[in-house]
């Protein structure tokens, strides 16, 4: 799919999916749904299908789309920024810092809320946030961020904050222990809406930076000498993408938790379809990435329903076979 | 031009270049070589502010280097790498279109005039007909000519190349300094090219910089620096130095299986 013209109706086109998606996936669920009620409740009336449509499986959906859609953005700039096609959203250990801040709450049972935000997703935010500061520390270097040493601070302290997760672990009791790893694992419910909302300003404008530097992250994907002759200001660019992609991250996963594979088997599947450059893939990323989780999450919604599945469990089920596929197919 | 006036650079606690200073005209074609370790990569990298120096001056046009913006300077500076290699597959085109880079607005894509100037870029370096080609199917030789395209993509009045036919076969290392030899001509491009390849230095370079442990050992037109002595010094070999039957310009024979 070489020509330009081909690569935007591609792009059209998985924006028509999401928008499919946003209005056909929550008719489906372990509660069937009537049509006329759902249009009744638009008319002002409130209809039982009309409220678990509007105020539960919708934003349901939505939260799905914009994790979704973050962590596979996310995915492509830490995968450019580290020239490493196996970085995920996670190697920094933005996740373990937000696991570990999570953990810790749970432990200590602190509960209290601000501006809609619970104590776990406050503290899970806070620890990712810490995470992805202390890493970019120790990786500036003179004029520019060693992305092996990145990697190298990344994953240690990712094993580090495993180790301090499992020893409040070993601490905890039955239920806490059953709250932590429930939180491990994922998870879309969405007790309260209005965050949704307040978290969309950020994720828009942390959308709109990175795309803001998908063509440095072209060049700067081959090599820093190539990126530094085409007249290119690496740091800056490292400084900006490294930002605003962990801030996309350190708040997903802070509100749903670490979901798996989606950073990792979008961006993949994507290059094969419309290529490398960044102002194509970062667009389409998004939206594939936003319409995958929801379509996970549906998945996760029904198949024993009602029981709910984690549906990190679900990203991983079909992201790990997905990803050996695209492996020995190419090889 | 460029000028270096007593450049100090050392990595940690190793000098590599010892008070530096020379002067590149423009339009000049010339050949930097030594031994391995002596300084060249890293000259090359200092005139295009990969490095930069510990102490003393380099000035392009008269100008302090660091007073240009990276874009700036990279309007006046192509580099072509020893050896490129990415880890993302991209197309030979899309390669040579980075080279535009410094003429575009951060946001905008390719302009007409941008795929034009990439196109011709990869005409001059005979190979167009790789343009929808991904980077990762080429042979050493062809990518090598992509990265030329690329650097010449940035329209550059220099061209600096670091080592870039020691991955090549004979023959596609003389098409490489021919178009070297046809940009210098047609485009008064001024060329600097670290090799190893001493006689095709010899044959292309009209003016040869010797290095030696972070020091010019000899500096001057080509005719005057390959001479047997001042080599045999540099490479510590027993070579001759004879007149090329077809042109008569000097080539190096190194005494092979003397001991």
């Amino acid at each position: 799919m070489a020509e330009s013209r081909t690569k935007l109706l591609f792009i059209l086109f998985l924006f028509f999916l999401l928008i499919s998606v946003l209005f056909i996936v929550p008719l489906i669920g372990s509660q069937p749904l009537h049509i006329q009620q759902i249009i009744d409740y638009l008319k002002g009336i409130e209809t039982t299908s009309g409220i678990i449509f509007f105020r539960i499986r919708i934003p349901r959906i939505l939260l799905a789309i914009i994790t979704g859609a973050s962590l596979a953005l996310a995915g492509v700039v830490f995968q450019s920024l580290l020239r490493n096609p196996l970085a995920t959203p996670y190697t920094l250990g933005v996740s373990s810092g937000g696991a570990l801040g999570a953990v810790l709450v749970i432990k200590l049972g602190v509960a209290f809320s601000w501006w809609g935000f619970s104590t776990i997703q406050i503290s899970a935010f806070m620890g990712s946030i810490a995470t992805i500061t202390l890493v970019y520390f120790l990786a500036r270097r003179q004029r520019r961020i060693s992305v092996y040493v990145m990697i190298l601070a990344g994953v240690t302290l990712s094993y580090f904050f495993g180790a301090m997760i499992l020893m409040l672990h070993f601490l905890a009791d039955f239920t806490e222990t059953r709250q932590m790893v429930r939180w491990m694992m994922g998870g879309l419910d969405v007790v309260n809406p209005e965050i949704l909302w307040r978290s969309l300003p950020l994720l828009f404008v942390s959308y709109l930076v990175l795309f803001s530097q998908a063509r440095m992250l072209n060049i700067l994907s081959t090599s820093e000498e190539i990126a530094l002759s085409k007249g290119i200001a690496i740091e800056r660019v490292q400084k900006i993408a490294f930002l605003f992609a962990s801030l996309l991250t350190g708040l997903v996963v802070a509100i749903s938790g670490p979901i798996g594979f989606v950073g990792l088997i979008i961006p993949h599947f994507l290059r094969l379809i419309i290529g490398y450059d960044h102002r194509y893939l970062m667009p389409a990323s998004l939206l594939l990435g936003g319409s995958f989780l929801a379509i996970c999450d549906t998945v996760a919604r029904t198949i024993l329903a009602p029981v709910d599945i984690p549906v990190g469990i679900i990203t991983a089920l079909i992201g790990g076979p997905f990803f050996v596929w695209l492996l020995v197919r190419r090889g | 031009m460029i000028r270096f006036e007593k450049v100090f650079f050392r990595y940690q606690e190793n000098p590599v270049l010892k008070d530096l200073t020379f002067t590149i005209a423009d339009g000049e074609f010339v050949g930097i070589i030594g031994p391995n370790g002596a300084g060249k990569s890293t000259m090359l990298k200092l005139i295009n502010r990969l490095l930069i120096p510990e102490k003393g001056k380099i000035a392009l046009q008269n100008k302090p280097l660091k007073s240009y913006s990276h874009k700036e300077l990279a309007r006046w500076i192509g580099y072509v790498p020893q050896d490129f290699s990415t880890t993302f597959n991209y197309t030979a085109l899309e390669i040579v279109l980075m080279g535009r880079y410094p003429y575009q607005k951060a946001l905008a894509f390719d302009s007409a005039e941008d795929i034009q100037m990439a196109l011709q870029a990869m005409e001059i370096t005979d190979c167009d007909h790789l343009r929808s080609r991904e980077i990762h199917t080429l042979s050493g030789g062809e990518k090598q000519l992509v990265i030329l395209a690329s650097a010449l993509a940035q329209q550059p009045r220099i061209l600096l190349l670091d080592e870039p036919t020691s991955a090549l076969d004979i023959k596609h290392q003389i098409h490489f300094y021919q178009i070297l030899h046809k940009l210098r001509n047609e485009q008064k491009i001024t060329i600097l090219t670290v090799t190893h390849e001493v006689n095709l230095a010899a044959q292309f370079c009209e003016r040869i910089i010797i290095l030696k442990n972070g020091m010019i050992v000899a500096d001057g037109p080509t005719a005057n620096v390959i001479q047997p002595e001042i080599l045999q010094h540099i490479y510590d070999i027993p070579l001759q130095v004879i007149s090329h039957p077809l042109n008569n310009l000097p080539v190096i024979l190194p005494d092979f299986r003397s001991s």
